[in-house]
Order: structure tokens, then C-alpha cells, then sequence
């Protein structure tokens, strides 16, 4: 973790989320006004934080792989922006996870540390197993980062209660999308193709 | 309360640009008049955004080098058109009136840095700075609309403008660091500087110190009256 959680939530406004699951588990029956429904979060809410929690752990995962693969040589001569990209999204995704659990604790649920295997299996395996050079990595962490951000879309319009659990799905879906932006120019595809982000890509288990 | 909306999930599913005259009226929110309000500023947004990419694809400082640039730009200056049509449709959707005219602080933002000699990094970087707050906006509006189709829409167009905000910080790093030829497409990751590679995502997860206020661009007299 590069951070400490407190920090995170501090930093992306997300002490209210916690502050507002706090105080829905002490019995306490105050409404906030950050919420449209008093701040409780549904079984929703917190089911989603859980299946994000694990995605984001697979995304950490799947970078560091990628970075192990380049520093041991397996990926040829891995661009220097290439290496910056890999180094800086595997660190954010570690912020998020730490974010995500910082919300799932204060709710009352146990922290995720486990990456989610389903998309493990559907996502990143085939295409990582193959690759050579940064390319055929970046192909597959483009194909991640669509599903994640596709993910986070779908819940952020229609699954989740909590505003402030709404902002930092909202949050790391925008991050995710300029991922995918950079990545799709790496690979020499066009950054941006679509007026309106899609969620055909998202994840749902 | 949030509520299943898988039909009209199905809308905004794959392109919505096909999908904008279908977003008809529906039972309005627990707070329409703020959301009209949302919807006539993130219009008026799209609006300046649309003609300030106008001027920036006519400015002879862009140069002739590869076409992707241009093309970004042209392509981008097309899906706030499409933007500002899905927002004025939702607003009208709603009960309120269309917003037709340009958010007035991101317009004085956009005269400001044409008063000058615009260099291609000046365009960029205005670009870049009027995506950002778009962006911020409407993540922040995700919070604050209530209507459950318009808020489906925010959070579609607010995954674009990130990526637009991304590629202009990538483009700007390779124009400061005077390697123009570099904005193409296919690129040679090779060449790329470091800086490429993270220049795009400061942010593990997006801020919303950039955002605007959501009333700031309502039509003139109000959120249910004309322009």
C-alpha cells in the first residue's frame, strides 16, 4: 500500500462514505443529507464494493505479473513509457483497493484481498500467458481496464445508494477510462471511438 | 431510491448516439428543478466545448503534421455536439427548457486564451483544461441528479471527457517535450518519453475541485423556462 487508508478517504472525500456507514452500525437512526437514503448502504452498495474490491486486487496483481515479466526479461525491451504506465497503474490500483476496503470495514464487511478469478480467467490469463513484448501486455491490460471501467459505470447508474460511494466509483472509472485512452494510443488505436462510454465489457461476478 | 432501470439501461447501452431520440419522458426525479438545472449546465458545457474545438481545428499553428491530431480534434469537437443534443433532449425530457446558449465561465475561460497568439500547446492545453472540468462536473453530478436516465447520462459522458482530458496531457507532454511528430497513429511506443506514461492519470481516482457549479449554466429565467 502506498498510502495510508485515512489518506485516501481524506483525499478522495470518502471519510463521509465511512462516517455515514459508521453511523448506520451503532444503531443510530440520523438521516444524511449526502445520501438519498440517509447514507445506509444497501446490501447493494456493499456487494458491489466487494466485486470492485476484487478487481481492483486482479488489476494489481496483473501489473505487477506485467512488471516482474519486464524486469526478468520476458517482454524484450519494454518502452520507457511503457514501464511509467505499468509502475503508476499498478500504485493506483493498490489506492483504490486500500480506498474500497477503507468503505467495506466501515460497513462491516471484511476487506478483499483476493483478486477476482472469474475475470482472472476470462480476461487476462489468455493473453497474458502469451506475451512477449509490452504490446501483447498492454493489449491485455487495455481489455482490463475496459471491463473495470465498464464495471463502475453500470453500478454508478443503477446499482448503488450512496452518494459518496456513488463519487468514488464515479471517481476511479474516470481514471480507469483515461487508462484505456493512453493504452488504445500505445497500441495504435483510436483513443476515444465512442460519444458515450459502454458497459458491454462490465463484470457482474 | 434508486431503482432497476433495465430498459432503459438498454438505451444507453453500445452507442448513444443512436439512442438519443429515445430517451423520451419519463416520471421525473425527487428533485427536478435541480436536475433541469444539472442538465441545462452540462448542455451549456458541451456547448462552449463544441465551439471552442472549433476555433482550435481552424488555427493555422496546429501545423501539417500527422492527420491523427487533427482528427482527434475533429472527432472530439463531434461528440459534445452529441453531448449537448443527449442533454438538451434529457432536459426537455424533463419539463425544462433547452439550453442553447454557452456556459458562460468556461466561454471566458476559452476568449481569455484566444486573445493571444494561440500555439498549438496553448489549444491543447485550453482543451485539455475545459475536458478536466467537464469531467469533474459531471462526476460530481453523479451525486446530485436524481432523475435515473439523466444520471445514466452523466456518467457515460463524463467516461469520455476523461479520456479526452487524458490524450490532451499526453499530446501536450509530447508537444512540450518538441516531439510533435510523435502524435500519430500507429506511434512507436519506443519513442515515447516516460512522462507518456503517467502524465494522463495523477489521480488514482478523479477529483472534483475543477467541477463548476451545477446552476451556473441555466438557461436565462430559470430552470423551467425558455431561453
Amino acid at each position: 500500500m502506498t498510502f495510508g487508508r485515512r489518506r485516501f478517504l481524506a483525499g478522495t472525500g470518502l471519510v463521509v462514505a465511512a462516517a455515514a456507514l459508521g453511523s448506520c452500525t451503532d444503531g443510530g437512526d440520523g438521516e444524511s443529507a449526502d445520501s438519498p437514503d440517509g447514507g445506509r448502504p444497501s446490501e447493494a452498495d456493499l456487494d458491489f464494493l466487494e466485486l470492485a474490491a476484487g478487481l481492483e486486487a486482479l488489476a494489481v496483481e496483473t501489473y505487477q505479473g506485467s512488471l516482474d515479466a519486464a524486469a526478468g526479461g520476458k517482454l524484450g525491451e519494454v518502452p520507457a513509457a511503457g514501464s511509467e504506465f505499468l509502475q503508476v497503474a499498478h500504485d493506483q490500483h493498490d489506492e483504490a483497493l486500500a480506498a474500497l476496503n477503507g468503505i467495506l470495514e466501515s460497513g462491516d464487511r471484511e476487506p478483499v484481498a483476493n483478486p477476482n478469478t472469474a475475470a482472472r480467467e476470462s480476461v487476462v490469463e489468455p493473453g497474458l500467458a502469451s506475451a512477449t513484448d509490452f504490446l501483447s501486455v498492454a493489449r491485455v491490460v487495455r481489455n482490463l481496464e475496459s471491463a473495470l471501467a465498464a464495471t463502475y459505470l453500470r453500478a454508478v447508474q443503477s446499482d448503488l445508494q450512496v452518494n459518496e460511494i456513488v463519487r468514488a466509483a464515479a471517481g476511479i472509472q474516470a481514471t480507469g477510462q483515461k487508462r484505456v485512452a493512453v493504452l488504445s494510443f500505445m497500441i495504435g488505436e483510436f483513443p476515444s471511438p465512442d460519444p458515450f462510454q459502454r458497459t458491454d465489457a462490465a463484470i457482474t461476478a | 431510491m434508486r431503482m432497476p432501470l433495465l430498459s432503459r439501461r438498454s438505451l444507453l447501452a453500445g452507442s448513444l448516439g443512436t439512442a438519443v431520440t429515445a430517451l423520451v419522458a419519463r416520471p421525473a426525479g425527487a428533485d427536478t428543478p435541480r436536475d433541469i438545472q444539472i442538465l441545462q449546465t452540462a448542455s451549456a458545457l458541451e456547448l462552449a466545448k463544441t465551439a471552442a474545438y472549433q476555433r482550435i481545428v481552424e488555427l493555422d499553428s496546429l501545423g501539417k503534421g500527422d492527420k491523427f491530431l487533427l482528427t482527434f480534434l475533429e472527432t472530439t469537437r463531434n461528440q459534445h455536439g452529441e453531448h449537448a443534443a443527449a442533454f438538451r433532449a434529457q432536459t426537455t425530457a424533463l419539463g425544462g427548457a433547452e439550453q442553447g446558449q454557452p456556459h458562460p465561465g468556461v466561454q471566458e475561460i476559452v476568449e481569455e486564451a484566444f486573445a493571444g497568439t494561440t500555439t498549438a500547446l496553448d489549444a491543447i492545453r485550453l482543451a485539455e483544461q475545459l475536458e478536466t472540468i467537464a469531467t469533474q462536473t459531471y462526476l460530481e453530478n453523479t451525486t446530485q441528479i436524481d432523475d435515473p436516465v439523466s444520471r445514466q447520462l452523466m456518467a457515460s459522458v463524463m467516461g469520455v471527457e476523461s479520456q479526452h482530458a487524458a490524450m490532451h496531457r499526453v499530446i501536450a507532454a509530447l508537444l512540450s517535450a518538441g516531439s510533435p511528430e510523435l502524435i500519430a497513429l500507429p506511434v512507436s511506443p519506443a519513442e515515447l518519453p516516460a512522462a507518456a506514461g503517467s502524465v494522463a492519470t495523477p489521480d488514482a481516482i478523479e477529483p472534483t475541485a475543477h467541477a463548476v457549479a451545477l446552476d451556473s449554466g441555466v438557461s436565462t429565467g430559470g430552470a423551467g423556462q425558455g431561453e
